[in-house]
C-alpha cells in the first residue's frame, strides 16, 4: 500500500473519520464544501494534528497517535497544491520555484546538484519560459497554477495532494488545464489525491473515487465501479420519484 | 548653540526603536500564538504604557531601580551601578513607552498575513525561521516599517518618563523636548523657540515617511 490513512478529528458540525488505503494512482476525493476533504489533505500533509489515528506513505510513518509520532510538515515530502496555489507574492516565479528546490537539496544532502538547471527544466517542463522574472500578480491564473506544480514538483514528493486545483480558473482555460494536469497526475507514478466536488471532473480525471459525507467515506473504489453504482443509484432515486 | 540635545534625543530614539522593533515582533509573533484566556491579559499589560501617563511609567521605573529603594540599592552595592541620571536611563523607560505602539501595528499587520502562505513553505520543506523572515515579514513589512518609524517619533518626543529618570544635566542628559522646558523655565524664550522649531521639523519629516509608507501599502493592496 502506497499510502495508508486511519484518522479520527473533531471537526466543529461533525467528527472526521476518514480510513482508507491507496496503491500508486490518482484517488479522487469528492463531497460537498465542508464534507472534510481539504481537512484529510491538511492532515497528511501535517499542516492539521488529526485527534487520533495512524497515516503511513510508503512505509513511512507520518503520524501514529498510539506511538506520538507526528512528523514534521517539513520532513513529510508531501506535496500539496493549494486552491489559491499560495505562491510567494514577493517572489518572482524563478525565486518561488527556487524555494521547492531547498527543501529537495536539503533532504538528498547532495551538495552537488545544480539547482540552476533543475529549475530551468521544470521551467521548461511546465511550458513557463519568459516568465521567470514576473511577479505571481503578474501572470494569469493558469500560469500561477503551473509555477504552484512547478514548485511542488521540483521538489519530487512521495505524494501529491491537490485542493481543488481547477476551482479558481475560469471556464475558458479550465478544459486545457484539466487535460494537462491529469496527464501530469497520471504520469507521477505516486500516491496522488485530488480534491473536487464536481462530480464530473472526480470521474473524468480518476483511476479512484471515494465519495465522502459529513466526514465519512460512505464509498471507495476503482473509478468504473463507483461510477456504475452511482449511476444505478440514481436512476432509483429519479424511478422512485416519478 | 549646543546641538547636544538633538544628538542625545536622536541616539536615544533611535537605540529604543531598534530595541523595540526585535521586542515588538517577537511579542506579536509568539502572543499571537497563545490561548485566548493569557493572550487578553497580556495584550492588557503591553498595551497599558501606551494610556497611561508617562510619568506613571517613570515613577515606576525610579521604584524600581532608584537608589533610595531595595533593588536599586543592591545594583549600587553589587555591581557598583547606578541607574537614574545617565543619559542612557532614559532608553529604559522609552522602550516601556514605544513598545505598544510597535506591538500593536506589527501584531495589525501579521493579523493580515495569508497563513497559507506559511503551510506552503512548510509543505515545501522550508525551515520555520525562513518562512518567518522571507515570507511573512516581506508580507508585512509596510505594517512593520510603519510600527518602527511611529515608535520612533514617539520616542523622540519622550517627556515624561524621561525627565523623572534621566533628568536635565545640561551636555549630559539633556533631550530636546527636557531642553525646551529647561529653556523656558529659564526664561530663554528665543532659544526654547529654535529647539521647538527643530522638534517640529524632524516630526513632520517622520510623519511624511509614515504617510508615504502607509500609501504605498494601499497601493499594494490593490494590486
Amino acid at each position: 500500500m502506497a499510502l495508508y490513512v486511519d484518522i479520527e478529528k473533531r471537526l466543529g458540525s461533525f467528527d472526521l473519520n476518514m480510513k482508507f488505503e491507496m496503491d500508486n494512482e490518482v484517488l479522487a476525493l469528492l463531497g460537498a464544501s465542508g464534507s472534510g476533504k481539504s481537512m484529510t489533505l491538511k492532515c497528511i500533509a501535517g499542516i492539521e494534528r488529526p485527534d487520533r489515528g495512524r497515516i503511513v506513505l510508503d512505509d513511512h510513518v507520518l503520524f501514529d497517535s498510539s506511538q506520538h509520532i507526528n512528523v514534521k510538515p517539513q520532513k513529510r515530502h508531501v506535496g500539496y497544491l493549494f486552491q489559491q496555489y499560495a505562491l510567494f507574492p514577493n517572489m518572482s516565479v524563478y525565486q518561488n520555484i527556487a524555494c521547492g528546490i531547498k527543501g529537495a537539496v536539503k533532504r538528498g544532502g547532495s551538495k552537488g546538484v545544480d539547482k540552476d538547471r533543475m529549475i530551468r527544466d521544470i521551467i521548461d517542463m511546465m511550458h513557463l519560459n519568459g516568465l521567470e522574472e514576473k511577479k505571481p500578480r503578474q501572470i494569469s491564473g493558469g500560469e500561477q497554477q503551473r509555477v504552484a506544480l512547478a514548485r511542488i514538483l521540483v521538489n519530487s514528493p512521495d505524494a501529491l495532494l491537490l485542493d481543488e486545483p481547477f476551482a479558481a480558473l475560469d471556464a475558458s482555460l479550465r478544459k486545457n488545464l484539466v487535460r494537462e494536469t491529469y496527464k501530469l497526475m497520471k504520469d507521477y507514478g505516486k500516491s496522488v489525491i485530488f480534491v473536487t466536488h464536481d462530480q464530473k471532473e472526480a470521474f473524468r480525471l480518476s483511476e479512484s473515487v471515494a465519495l465522502l459525507d459529513a466526514g465519512v467515506i460512505t464509498r471507495i473504489g476503482k473509478r468504473d465501479e463507483i461510477f456504475e453504482k452511482v449511476m444505478v443509484e440514481n436512476f432509483r432515486i429519479r424511478g422512485e420519484a416519478e | 548653540m549646543d546641538l547636544f540635545p538633538l544628538w542625545n534625543s536622536i541616539r536615544i530614539a533611535l537605540i529604543s526603536a531598534i530595541i523595540v522593533f526585535f521586542l515588538g515582533i517577537l511579542a506579536a509573533y509568539y502572543i499571537a500564538k497563545l490561548p485566548r484566556i493569557i493572550k487578553g491579559i497580556l495584550d492588557v499589560i503591553l498595551t497599558l504604557p501606551l494610556v497611561l501617563p508617562p510619568t506613571v511609567v517613570g515613577y515606576m521605573m525610579l521604584r524600581l531601580v532608584g537608589t533610595r529603594y531595595p533593588f536599586g540599592q543592591f545594583l549600587r552595592s553589587a555591581f557598583n551601578l547606578v541607574i537614574p541620571m545617565k543619559w542612557w536611563s532614559a532608553i529604559l523607560v522609552t522602550i516601556i513607552v514605544i513598545f505598544p505602539l510597535m506591538y500593536r501595528t506589527t501584531r495589525a499587520a501579521f493579523e493580515s498575513f495569508d497563513e497559507t502562505l506559511g503551510y506552503a513553505g512548510k509543505t515545501l520543506g522550508l525551515s520555520n525561521t525562513y518562512i518567518f523572515w522571507r515570507i511573512r515579514m516581506p508580507y508585512c513589512r509596510q505594517g512593520i516599517l510603519a510600527g518602527t518609524v511611529l515608535a520612533f517619533a514617539r520616542a523622540l518626543g519622550e517627556y515624561g518618563a524621561t525627565s523623572m529618570i534621566a533628568g536635565y544635566i545640561k551636555g549630559k542628559t539633556a533631550t530636546i523636548s527636557t531642553t525646551v522646558y529647561a529653556l523656558w523655565r529659564d526664561g530663554l524664550d528665543a532659544e526654547a523657540f529654535k529647539w521647538v522649531m527643530i522638534n517640529i521639523a524632524i516630526s513632520a519629516v517622520v510623519l511624511l515617511i509614515v504617510n508615504f509608507l502607509e500609501k504605498k501599502e494601499k497601493a499594494r493592496a490593490r494590486a
